[in-house]
């Protein structure tokens, strides 16, 4: 690295290789997404219900590395981050595939009286409602050996409950919707389903104007070289930063929180978004990792970037762990049952307690003490041992969140989750490795991009 | 060029005046301590000193009489005592950001403000010690509270979020001192080199530690500084947080949320940039600093407070939709009726209406104006404004102490806090601890971080060629070997 940089980068410096294993990324992805569907129509047709959940899985998973890429690209911005021209670009491509998330969403949108308490206590009374799959341990069905579980979570909310009929009270086998009936009510005004879609479509309408605001300007600037462009991003990323926390913040309610609908936490947006902006570091790291090995980033991308590509994921998992501590230790020592419903459901519940104690592990105790290392940092393929494991870690954080809802009795996973896993991550990628391929791997129109390039990170 | 020179069409400026030297740095700072102090620094230190005598009045009163000398009482059990001491150590907290965590993120522009933050940052929590310390009715049985061995066999209640403060507030204050003072060795060395008076050469000698410039030495130094900024970090996060969680543990609507630590952490960095910007604007101005704390700086800080505002209000708004969302109505109640109904609702009213107002209009709207560069760029604007959000981080910790307790499950219990003088003598008091303290440290000790700010100069950079035509910056006795990595580790 030399002071003096007579590279000349042009948009067609850093291209996607036209062999190797690159050049058809975006085939083997739509392979696997294909292959997904296939078996997610197929687990579908024979058990709908348990289709919804791992779709949601699904859904939820990649989604929020999608998002972790809108975080990933305005925080730059915001904070007029040089050293980071070198990568931004490849944390650009993961935003492309935010608009087919939109379509990925629709399997969810009929079955939200599955998924949703709150829907399943607006359709009550509808005869020909969800009769068909509730025969498989599903929710408000506590004739199981571990039925204490689900009548402690049940009974936990009847303090707020009180206009719910007396057998109710005493009878935890009623559903869920039953015992709750007041607290829904209550609740109608905004988890209703034409509200609830109406919201959706405001959140992807937002994410695809970001995903395009950011993505089209960065690309153009590539052969326009307008300094003004990083300019306007530079002005543009407040008001980015403030609808995307608020999207994400009611996103996560909408489609996670609202699956127990008695529970809540005010801190559960800030939970959410924690997670995306490890795996964006990660993923962002993987993709930097994958394409330095082809010689696809010449040497804009080096040791340095990966370096503090490395403390940020380390950073960020600090700071999962401490939002993820908060919620935790404020619920448990206060111990109000409404709320502490919620661990109750994710450690008392057999097979679930070692899927939590997993998650302190293997999201934070092992990663912090494995990323801490200066060396680990800079050695390559440690640090993209420690970004892939981050990325699975993730799909078992929001595996937790969702899953203890779909059995309120016990620990049940099924081969449909990782079918659907593959389904909606392989088309993601799909649409993220087809654009990767028009389009230049770096920001070579970024008037700091010779500064990256020149960066040392100590 | 050098690929670090300032893209001015994206609006990067270099952070000091072009031509600035080495030599100005050092004489702009040190020329403070070395000059007879001016008149107006006579006065304003008198006054302070005044006030402190009343704190220690306040306090020589309170142990006679006990806390029946204050408002408290019930159902408000607590009230100005935890409201001023999470005042005063959020205050602290952009101390520690700016001396730590933006040292961690490589930004250069903290380097004209983190000592002056930093002492902020010691003098505020001193300030914010006391009340927990004499909030307990029997002060000199606070040792207890230590876990010292004793044939009693008395320990502390480690279930206790008030025991885990006494660690958290004396780990912070430990940690910020020594991070304090490592940074001050080099200056120190400088004002013991330009000292001619041998009592103060020996003073500073003494403080310098045998600094002599060395290689080893700037090795050493920029090691430990780098470390302590990491042991710094979390502790940015984690003293807040154990404050806020005093509250967050009870089940007390209004007190237990989940969003409270992070929540407690933005507050805390938001009024301490205030408190800093109000401080340094008075100062820049008195001692004529423009050169060393440009307009570029201010900017920034009136960005932070932008963010963490805004972050406040998000937690606000979390707050308040989760209150009604739980479906709990006592939280419900303590929202909508202790804090956001006023008089235009009649009987539906508290009495406290207008202290959540003042928190909403001077911590949430107050920040909006920096949405515009005009606004962040003016010097009354921002003095103003700092000014107002410290007033509304003060009523934020009252509002949420006071209206959670003051109308509580019990109707006919619910009751109003009205301060006594001696509340007020204290929280003033205060105030003279915290500016004589302050006072005597600009007087002192280089209140600009001398050789981390020559570290930043262009002229750091091993790569800097002078333009043609210019005299290349001057040197003094402890230009900074190696100071560019101080910028870049």
């Amino acid at each position: 690295m030399s002071a003096t940089d007579t590279t000349v980068h042009t948009p067609d410096s850093y291209r996607l290789p036209t062999t190797g294993p690159w050049a058809n990324a975006w085939k083997i992805a739509l392979g696997i997404g294909v292959l997904g569907v296939a078996l997610a129509a197929l687990g579908w047709s024979m058990d709908s219900r348990r289709f919804a959940f791992s779709w949601l899985f699904a859904f939820m998973g990649v989604l929020t590395v999608g998002l972790g890429g809108i975080f990933f690209v305005f925080i730059q911005h915001l904070t007029a981050s040089g050293w980071s021209v070198s990568v931004r670009r490849l944390g650009e491509f993961m935003l492309t595939g935010l608009p087919i998330m939109a379509i990925l969403f629709l399997p969810v949108v009929p079955y939200t009286a599955e998924l949703f308490e709150w829907d399943a206590h607006a359709s009550h009374g509808d005869a020909s409602h969800g009769d068909d799959n509730h025969g498989d341990g599903s929710h408000g069905d506590s004739g199981h050996g571990e039925g204490s579980a689900e009548a402690v979570n049940h009974g936990a909310t009847h303090a707020v409950d009180k206009g719910v009929e007396q057998d109710h009270h005493t009878d935890a086998s009623a559903p869920f919707h039953e015992l709750h009936e007041e607290l829904l009510a209550h609740k109608k005004p905004y988890l209703n389903k034409p509200f609830f879609l109406g919201r959706a479509a405001f959140y992807f309408l937002s994410w695809i104007a970001l995903t395009l605001f950011f993505f089209v300007f960065s690309t153009r600037q590539d052969y326009s070289r307008d300094k003004s462009i990083t300019a306007l991003f530079q002005k543009a990323s407040p008001a980015a930063a403030a609808l995307f926390g608020i999207t994400l913040t009611f996103a996560a309610f909408d489609w996670m929180m609202s699956m127990e609908p008695t529970w809540y936490s005010t801190i559960y947006g800030v939970y959410v978004f924690a997670g995306g902006a490890i795996t964006s570091h990660a993923v962002v790291t993987l993709l930097a990792l994958g394409l330095k090995k082809q010689g696809a980033l010449g040497n804009v991308v080096h040791t340095e970037h990966f370096h503090d590509l490395g403390k940020m994921t380390f950073a960020f998992v600090v700071f999962w762990a401490y939002i993820a501590f908060s919620q935790l230790m404020l619920q448990w020592y206060a111990s109000i049952p409404e709320e502490v419903a919620y661990y109750h459901q994710r450690w008392n519940v057999p097979g679930w307690k070692h899927v939590s104690l997993f998650l302190v592990l293997g999201h934070f105790l092992i990663p912090f003490l494995f990323m801490m290392s200066r060396n680990i940092k800079r050695r390559l393929s440690l640090l993209g041992v420690g970004s892939a494991w981050m990325l699975i870690m993730h799909m078992v954080d929001i595996y937790w969140f969702i899953m203890p809802n779909y059995d309120r009795s016990r620990f049940s996973p099924h081969w449909m989750d990782v079918a659907c896993l593959l389904a909606v991550g392989g088309l993601y990628m799909t649409v993220v490795f087809a654009v990767m391929r028009r389009h230049s791997l770096v920001a070579v129109g970024d008037p700091r991009l010779s500064r990256a390039i020149h960066h040392v990170s100590g | 060029m050098s690929a670090h020179a300032p893209v001015e069409e994206i609006g990067e400026r270099p952070l000091l005046p072009p031509g600035t030297t080495f030599h100005d740095i050092t004489e702009d700072v040190s020329r403070i301590t070395e000059n007879p102090a001016p008149r107006g620094w006579w006065i304003l230190f008198m006054l302070a000193l005044g006030l402190a005598g009343l704190l220690g009045a306040a306090l020589t009163y309170l142990l006679t009489v006990g806390v029946g000398s204050w408002g408290n009482n019930s159902p408000v059990a607590w009230a100005w005592d935890i409201t001023n001491f999470v005042w005063w150590i959020g205050i602290g907290h952009a101390g520690t950001l700016i001396s730590a965590i933006l040292f961690l993120f490589r930004q250069k522009w903290r380097t004209s403000i983190n000592r002056f933050a930093e002492a902020m940052t010691i003098f505020a929590v001193m300030c914010a010690g006391i009340f927990p310390g004499i909030h307990t009715g029997r002060p000199w049985f606070d040792y207890y509270m230590f876990p010292l061995p004793n044939q009693m066999e008395m320990w502390p209640n480690f279930k206790s979020p008030l025991m885990w403060d006494i660690f958290a507030v004396s780990t912070y204050f430990t940690v910020s001192a020594l991070f304090w003072f490592t940074g001050l060795i080099p200056d120190f060395a400088t004002l013991r080199d330009r000292a001619k008076n041998p009592i103060r050469k020996w003073v500073y000698g003494f403080l310098a530690l045998g600094w002599r410039g060395s290689n080893r030495h700037w090795r050493n130094y920029e090691r430990a500084y780098l470390i302590l900024a990491a042991i710094s970090t979390p502790l940015v996060l984690s003293v807040h947080s154990i404050v806020s969680f005093d509250f967050a543990t009870s089940v007390l609507p209004g007190w237990h949320t989940t969003i409270f630590p992070p929540y407690f952490v933005a507050g805390a960095v938001f009024s301490g940039f205030a408190m800093v910007l109000t401080l340094l604007l008075i100062t820049r101005s008195v001692f004529g600093m423009h050169n060393l704390v440009t307009m570029k700086h201010l900017e920034l800080m009136n960005k932070f407070m932008l963010a963490t505002g805004t972050l406040v209000g998000y937690a606000y708004a979390m707050e308040f939709f989760i209150a009604w969302y739980s479906g709990n109505p006592y939280e419900w109640h303590v929202f909508r009726y202790n804090r956001l109904a006023g008089p235009w609702e009649g009987d539906n009213a508290g009495p406290l209406w207008w202290a959540y107002w003042a928190m909403i209009s001077c911590n949430v709207l107050v920040p909006q104006l920096f949405w515009s560069k005009r606004m962040r760029t003016s010097i009354p604007v921002m003095f103003v404004a700092s000014i107002l959000i410290n007033i509304g981080m003060w009523f934020e910790r009252f509002v949420i102490i006071a209206t959670s307790l003051h109308r509580d499950f019990l109707p006919s219990s619910w009751g109003y806090f009205s301060p006594t003088m001696i509340d007020i003598a204290l929280y003033l008091g205060t105030f003279g601890l915290f500016f004589t303290l302050f006072l005597l440290f600009i007087r002192w000790i280089p209140m600009i971080a001398i050789a981390e700010v020559k570290g930043v100069l262009p002229q750091a950079d091993p790569h800097y060629a002078p333009p043609p035509g210019s005299s290349s910056g001057g040197t003094d006795s402890v230009a900074p070997q190696g100071g560019a990595e101080v910028s870049h580790a």
